[in-house]
């Protein structure tokens, strides 16, 4: 596997701009739990680890490469974080009944389809959750969401959420797909918005949160009911398939983030509020060669020979804006852009002539000026680079991926620093007191 | 008896909430006209009026006698049955249109949707939801004793509950002018129908009544 490519987009002063700028915003939320110790040993691990891998994203020529493994690493420290701390609270990472009766469960964002009709008609949460004044409200989780699909919309799924490194991680690990889902049929391609309809609807119906209660491919990384009954049983198996079937088998079988493409109810609904975000990924058919090279990449089935053919100036809208087809496209024929801002790039480089003295006059002034319009002649193709839209994604993206997830990544590092340490992931002592 | 009226424009949506994902799928499951669009619609609303319109006159006769004498895990199983009723539905049509794609289902060319509609009316307004069980109460208070006198008033008094309700069904009338992607949505209404037809008939019904 080559780490760095031969094509860069970014120049390295650039680069480095956007590092420091990454690294600052990093230290500013992997510190904010402040102390000693090995919790500020696991900030300054956190802080430099995200910091290289967004360096990499943005100048090593392999950023689809460099986002996968930013990616994974999200969904590699959610998990210990997240239950380990639900051993510490409750004793247990199972829900009990005293969790729902206190509205305790922590809201993930794929449940928001599924809460918004009926708190905006009924002002009820249909979730055993809180609104407010929780670490994983419903509220906050809302507000980042809001902000989020406004300005890298479904970005969201290759870029901030803590389950989809899952199936990202597993599409890669076998080198040929052994199921070819490069003509998956419509009603396969779209299923995500079947299940979006169905778990919205259906949760209208029976107030609660069905997805979460019975198809959720994702409760073995994070929480689930005890077995009590054929019911929990149910669910479980239903659960434990979803995970293996779902997240593991298929995108391994298939080299696509299946999961993903076909199934989560959140990425359709991010599809359909896409059109509201700031960035997209265009397709330029002139600078196509029809290699397909793109299709074959996407891991989200967003792209069909058919649209290449037809000299379409987008994918579908289940893209994802993972950056793969960026990437693999030797012409350069896909890239991001500013949904509803076509026009010149700002600070375009343009040619300035550097050493005549022209109008810039004599003595000390006259250097000055030349001095200065030589800075800026050299300054300009920085700033526009900066002001790209590939440059402006790709930072906003990770930034938001790096808010959501800096706090459990640090906390995960810590408990392995604390293991090392003391033999201790969880703290035993606590979660004695404190279950519930 | 008006208050039936302002108790069915106040918690309304919670019909909405309820019936509504049982008709949704029904209308963007195929491209219609207006009228064919309205009719569906109207057989819906008119399924629900003929069951508040039965509920109403048989709470206002039997009065609170019926506390008294029915079991009183009838409206839990009176509503598992009507889930049941729904998610039949919903799962049969589906299958016809999706055998009609698929050319494998009998029952593709003898279904109508029409029927389905007001079938799926009728048991959606036995749904028992916490609006009707607020309007039922409501009917129990007037009864006077006079089994013809209370089941008219009752009737009435869930005429105008409907009436208030039905004002929440109103933009579902408009579905028809939606024009754009619509073949895309009809392809997932289709699976989306299956899969609430499975989820009331299994979860909502089966799993109801043998106390799962």
């Amino acid at each position: 596997m080559e780490l760095f490519g031969k094509r860069r987009d970014l120049s390295w002063p650039a680069v480095a701009i956007l590092g420091v700028f990454g690294l600052w915003q990093t230290w500013f939320f992997a510190g904010l739990s402040g102390g000693g110790g090995t919790a500020l040993a696991a900030s300054v691990t956190v802080t430099l680890l995200y910091s290289a891998i967004f360096v990499m994203i943005l100048g090593s020529g392999r950023p689809a490469l460099w986002r996968r493994v930013f990616f994974v690493t999200i969904a590699l420290m959610f998990f210990p974080s997240f239950m380990a701390n639900l051993v510490e609270l409750r004793g247990s990472v199972t829900i009990g009944e005293a969790t729902v009766i206190n509205n305790e469960t922590p809201f993930c964002h794929i449940v928001t389809p599924m809460v918004l009709i009926p708190l905006a008609f009924q002002q009820g949460l249909i979730f055993p959750g809180q609104l407010t004044g929780h670490y994983a409200a419903v509220y906050s989780m809302l507000a980042i969401w809001l902000v989020a699909t406004l300005t890298i919309g479904r970005g969201w799924c290759s870029w901030v959420c803590f389950f989809g490194g899952w199936d990202d991680g597993f599409s890669r690990l076998a080198k040929k797909p052994r199921v070819d889902l490069q003509k998956a049929p419509d009603w396969l391609r779209y299923f995500s918005f079947t299940m979006l309809g169905f778990v919205v609807l259906a949760s209208m119906v029976s107030l609660a949160a069905v997805y979460c209660q019975w198809l959720c491919p994702f409760k073995l990384v994070t929480e689930f009911a005890p077995i009590t009954g054929f019911a929990s049983l149910l669910a479980t198996v239903m659960f434990i398939l979803g995970f293996f079937g779902l997240v593991v088998a298929m995108p391994i079988l298939s080299r696509r983030r299946f999961q993903c493409a076909t199934f989560c109810p959140f990425g359709a609904m991010q599809s359909l509020l896409d059109r509201f975000s700031i960035y997209r990924v265009a397709l330029e058919p002139a600078a196509c060669s029809q290699c397909m090279k793109c299709v074959k990449s996407c891991p989200t089935l967003s792209l069909k020979e058919e649209i290449i053919r037809a000299g379409k100036t987008a994918p579908l809208i289940t893209c994802t804006k993972c950056g793969e087809c960026v990437e693999a496209c030797p012409r350069g024929a896909c890239s991001y852009r500013f949904r509803h801002f076509s026009g010149k790039p700002l600070f375009a480089p343009r040619e300035v002539a550097v050493g005549t003295s022209g109008d810039a006059g004599e003595g000390r002034q006259g250097l000055v000026r030349r001095f200065a319009a030589g800075a800026w002649a050299k300054a300009r193709p920085v700033m526009g680079e900066l002001l790209s839209p590939r440059a402006l994604f790709v930072t906003t993206a990770y930034i938001f991926g790096m808010v959501i997830s800096s706090g459990f990544a640090t906390s995960t590092v810590r408990r392995l620093f604390d293991w090392m340490l003391t033999g201790q992931f969880v703290k035993l002592a606590q979660a004695a007191g404190g279950g519930s | 008896m008006i208050e039936g009226l302002f108790l069915g424009l106040s918690t309304g949506t919670w019909c909405g909430l309820t019936c509504g994902p049982i008709l949704l799928p029904m209308l963007f499951v195929e491209r219609r006209g207006h009228a064919a669009n309205a009719r569906i619609v109207g057989l819906f609303l008119a399924g629900r009026f003929l069951a508040y319109l039965a509920v109403g006159a048989l709470l206002g006769a039997i009065g609170a006698l019926a506390l008294s004498y029915v079991e009183p895990s009838l409206q839990h199983r009176l509503e598992a049955f009507a889930w049941l009723a729904v998610g039949a539905v919903l799962l049969v049509q589906a299958a016809a249109y999706l055998g009609r794609k698929w050319k494998v289902c009998l029952l593709s060319r003898r279904l109508k949707p029409q029927g389905n509609a007001l079938v799926c009316g009728i048991a959606s307004g036995l749904a028992i939801c916490p609006p009707f069980v607020a309007a039922a109460s409501r009917v129990f208070g007037m009864a006077t004793g006079d089994p013809l006198g209370g089941s008219l008033a009752g009737a009435g008094y869930f005429l105008l509950f409907f009436l208030g309700t039905t004002v929440f069904f109103l933009p579902l009338f408009g579905v028809s002018f939606l024009k754009k992607h619509r073949a895309r949505l009809a392809m997932v209404s289709r699976l989306v129908m299956l899969m609430l037809g499975v989820y009331f008939l299994v979860f909502l019904g089966v799993f109801r009544l043998a106390g799962v």
